[in-house]
């Protein structure tokens, strides 16, 4: 149950700073199967739902100093029975188009070097992915189902855990902006919370600085 | 997270959640998920969530 300002976020708040990139206030939601934790390493969901990321609302609200706390209210409605277990918060409605993991290449090994998809998969070389909790950086192969891929990158540790039917999902650390709708600025996972169609939630992000 | 990487987080990052249901109940499930740069609210958060610990607004 973690809740994490991510090292993209750190790099959106400086941007903001200095009067540039676009407002951390979209709000999205998963399913984060495997119970991962999140990390500030992130750059993605693990599983993001299929429900659209909703533009919420962002207030400057008094945390343990007058003003000093970024908050963002949205909600989501839910297309169908979810069980809903992280959230995101992102600088762009667009869900990036994901892929899931086929057998062979980096399926229970750390140090693979090829990533084999179910269907074509197309991030676009020198963009970034993420599996579980390790993210990649795809070198060659993007509109392939056999991309090449470097490990362990944005401080990630590569992992042995991968397995047939993960979620590959391509987003941006700092200084990359390939991914459209990849700027993942804050990440939390949280015990499961069982929707049927048409339920809600209202989500309520709080950032207070330092 | 190691605690360098701790020292470049805000204060508090917290998820707060409240569900309403398709009839129009809503259910209060105060904070989801929260992380504190104190070590030690993050402890207090971890055991409060285990319900050791009622802990108090900051």
């Amino acid at each position: 149950m973690a809740t994490v300002l991510t090292r993209k976020g750190r790099e959106i708040s400086i941007s903001r700073w200095l009067g540039s990139g676009s407002e951390p206030k979209v709000v999205a939601w998963g399913t984060n199967p495997a119970a991962l934790t999140a990390a500030n390493t992130d750059v993605g969901m693990f599983t993001e739902a299929a429900d659209a990321r909703v533009s919420g609302t962002s207030s400057q609200v008094t945390g343990t100093t007058t003003n000093d706390t970024y908050q963002v209210v949205g909600t989501i409605t839910a297309g169908g029975s979810r069980a809903i277990t992280e959230a995101g918060l992102f600088d762009n409605t667009t869900q990036p188009a994901t892929a899931t993991v086929a057998a062979g290449g980096v399926v229970g090994s750390s140090g693979n070097t090829t990533l084999n998809t179910a269907s074509t998969f197309s991030p676009g070389n020198n963009n970034y992915i993420q599996i579980r909790t390790e993210v990649m950086q795809v070198t060659a192969g993007s509109g392939s189902t056999a991309l090449t891929v470097v490990r362990g990158q944005n401080g990630s540790s590569a992992i042995s855990t991968i397995a047939v039917s993960d979620i590959v999902t391509p987003g941006n650390p700092p200084g990359q902006t390939g991914i459209t709708g990849g700027n993942m600025f804050a990440h939390a996972d949280f015990s499961v919370i069982n929707l049927n169609t048409n339920d809600s939630i209202q989500f309520t992000w709080k950032v207070t600085q330092a | 997270m190691s605690d360098l990487e701790a020292r470049f987080q805000p204060r508090k990052v917290e998820l707060v959640a409240t569900v309403i249901r398709a009839d129009g109940t809503q259910e209060e499930l105060g904070t989801i998920a929260v992380w504190h740069r104190s070590r030690f609210k993050r402890l207090l958060a971890k055991l409060g969530r285990a319900g050791k610990i009622t802990m108090s607004k900051d």
